[in-house]
């Protein structure tokens, strides 16, 4: 049902060569999408699937990954290396600093919600696990264990809940430039030293 | 072995020998002799990756769900729109794309966004542009080359919220919707300068109904969105015509289709319906006979001017836009942070951010900063100097446009402003389906 013009306009020549102008101008339109589709296409390697991650090295833990996402809570939330963790009694990253004592009492920990579970190993050892239900990604855990401990614990965005935003808040909002857009075959960032761990 | 005993002598030794230690546990770990093994979810580059691949985006073959969703759904539209002639059609591919490109997907990423990943992606290398982005932001322009904006009527989750709140749509005055509808051209040309310069992707930023569809998001995202489904009511798709920077790509290759909604597919009768209840007012009236019309001496006196001003104007708008780049350099986050860190050095302060901080610590020198920052103040001045130039270039081209004699015999639409909602195929009179309820009445 292309248009219909009435034939009482006269010249059926001119019409034609107004749709043929048309057809010529649209084929230039064609093209030039075509060539520069093709053209970056061709051009760049990076041409892969992405999803949003943070750097953990980059990460100077200042907080705003809680607040600044727009999920409440945060799509980042805590990780938990075993590999690099020294299962310590006097745990910096769960107790705050000069705890009243070592125990899982509210006011000796430093996590807000209580998201950082320790549980007794072996003499003198406990083992620190993440409930990743509570955890609002603050990071005050990660800075706590990298301060002055092994820096076992790692900031991460769960790819179950982050919502793929094509500007991520939480990158505009960070100050260590510490989020980038990173293949989503690979979707997670480690620190390079711990096992197992890959850059991307 | 105690580690607690042995901390503050570890700490001693850790603040001694820093450098050599970074690579290495402070305190190794533990050979456990109760038969202790750590949870193996915890190690994320296994499991954990494993089990959340599966959730939707992350998994490459259902990402690409998404542009086949948006053709399959451009092509029922075309159907609908010029096959079957039908309102209802269109009014369900409507709803379609609300539950769809709206709630399950959960809005991003979608076409008038990508064109900032394509501006990114161009001016710059190392950016990663996905197939998919790719195909999402081409599709529809593809479409509109051959069937005109049928994205926008039924397709765009941005469209079909603004569409489903049409109340009481008024007419605006025809002045003041051609000046509203520069606002646009505005709108793409800062999107694709601030993109390409990594300032920050502007159009999502400031995308009103993105909010909606995820049910959160900051408080001033959800009240603008409100506001302007409210506006909606009265003034119909005030987003769509008044702001949307890819509806501006959209009618500029609408122009070229040779499909448009053609409100009858009989004789016009004049009955004005159509004009009425078009909510775009995107329907031009026959042109008025000949002794009524202004001279065609006027019209090329008056385009003959627009001719003569088009190198001032365009020249006067580049250097402004070259001027202008200075402040909008400013908004950079790196030149910022720079700014910050040699204000900083210069008064011999401590960090004072967490941005000058989390530079600082990271020991990268300030002249490379400085040198990076060069950079992009000297591309921003370019590029918003030629912005300038393409801006003029596009409202002299519209004057252009104004200034045209028309010639047309019947109400037809013009491509490059109809949405193709179908709103004037159900009130004309002269259309098959409404003449047989006539039949029917009678």
């Amino acid at each position: 049902m292309s248009e219909e013009i009435k034939p009482d306009s006269g010249s059926e020549k001119a019409k034609k060569t107004a749709l043929s102008r048309r057809n010529f101008l649209k084929m230039c339109g064609i093209s030039a999408i075509a060539l520069a589709g093709s053209a970056m296409v061709f051009k760049r390697k990076q041409f892969i699937e992405t999803v949003w991650q943070l750097d953990p090295e980059k990460c100077i833990q200042c907080g705003r990954c809680a607040a600044a996402c727009v999920l409440t809570p945060s799509a980042v939330k805590c990780v938990h290396c075993f590999a690099r963790c020294g299962y310590c009694d006097l745990c910096s990253g769960y107790f705050v600093q000069k705890p009243v004592a070592l125990d899982t009492g509210a006011e000796n920990q430093l996590c807000p919600t209580g998201a950082l579970k320790r549980t007794f190993v072996e003499d003198p050892y406990f083992q620190y696990t993440i409930d990743e239900k509570l955890c609002i990604g603050c990071g005050r855990c990660v800075k706590g264990c990298g301060d002055f401990g092994n820096g076992s614990l790692f900031l991460q965005i769960r790819h179950n809940r982050c919502k793929h935003c094509n500007e991520c808040a939480i990158a505009v909002a960070c100050p260590a430039d510490a989020f980038k857009r990173v293949p989503a075959t690979n979707p997670y960032l480690m620190r390079s030293d711990v096992p197992g761990g890959k850059k991307t | 072995m105690n580690i607690l005993r042995k901390l503050p002598a570890c700490l001693i030794m850790f603040f001694a020998a820093m450098p050599l230690l970074t690579a290495q546990n402070r305190f190794p770990k533990p050979e456990f002799t109760s038969g202790y093994k750590a949870p193996p979810l915890s190690s994320l580059p296994s499991a954990a990756t494993q089990l959340e691949r599966s959730v939707l985006p992350v998994t490459p073959y259902l990402e690409y769900a998404v542009p086949g969703m948006l053709l399959i759904f451009l092509l029922l539209s075309c159907y609908f729109l010029y096959r079957k002639r039908s309102r209802r059609g269109i009014f369900a591919m409507v709803l379609a794309s609300i539950a769809f490109f709206g709630f399950l997907i959960g809005g991003c990423i979608c076409a008038v966004g990508s064109i900032q990943n394509v501006a990114a992606a161009v001016f710059n290398q190392n950016f990663p542009i996905s197939p998919v982005v790719l195909g999402i932001f081409m599709l529809p322009l593809f479409f509109a080359l051959f069937a005109g904006r049928v994205f926008c009527g039924s397709v765009c989750p941005l469209g079909a919220i603004q569409d489903l709140v049409i109340f009481y749509p008024l007419k605006v005055p025809p002045l003041l919707d051609r000046i509203l509808r520069i606002i646009p051209l505005f709108y793409l040309g800062a999107g694709v300068l601030f993109a390409a310069a990594g300032i920050s992707f502007l159009i999502c930023r400031f995308d009103p109904f993105v909010g909606f569809y995820r049910m959160t998001g900051p408080f001033l995202m959800l009240s603008a969105g409100a506001l302007l489904l409210l506006l909606g009511m009265f003034v119909a798709r005030p987003y769509c015509r008044y702001l949307c920077p890819y509806g501006v790509l959209l009618s500029w290759l609408s122009k070229l289709s040779s499909r448009r909604v053609s409100v009858t597919p009989d004789e016009c009768i004049r009955c004005r319906l159509c004009e009425d209840v078009c909510p775009v007012d995107a329907i031009m009236p026959p042109s008025p006979p000949e002794d009524e019309r202004e001279p065609m001496r006027k019209s090329l006196h008056r385009i003959i001017l627009l001719l003569l001003l088009l190198p001032m104007t365009a020249a006067a708008s580049g250097v402004t836009g070259y001027f202008l780049g200075n402040q909008i350099s400013l908004l950079h986050p790196k030149v910022v942070l720079c700014r910050q860190v040699c204000a900083e050095l210069a008064a011999g302060d401590r960090p004072q951010t967490d941005e000058s901080l989390a530079f600082r610590s990271a020991g990268t020198p300030v002249a490379e900063l400085q040198r990076e920052v060069g950079g992009i103040v000297s591309n921003i001045r370019l590029g918003s100097c030629v912005l300038g130039v393409f801006l003029a270039l596009a409202i002299m081209a519209r004057l252009f446009n104004f200034s045209k004699r028309r010639e047309q015999q019947d109400y037809q639409v013009d491509r490059s402003i109809c949405v193709c909602c179908g709103r004037c195929y159900s009130v004309c009179p002269r259309d098959k389906r409404n003449r047989i309820t006539l039949k029917e009445g009678d």
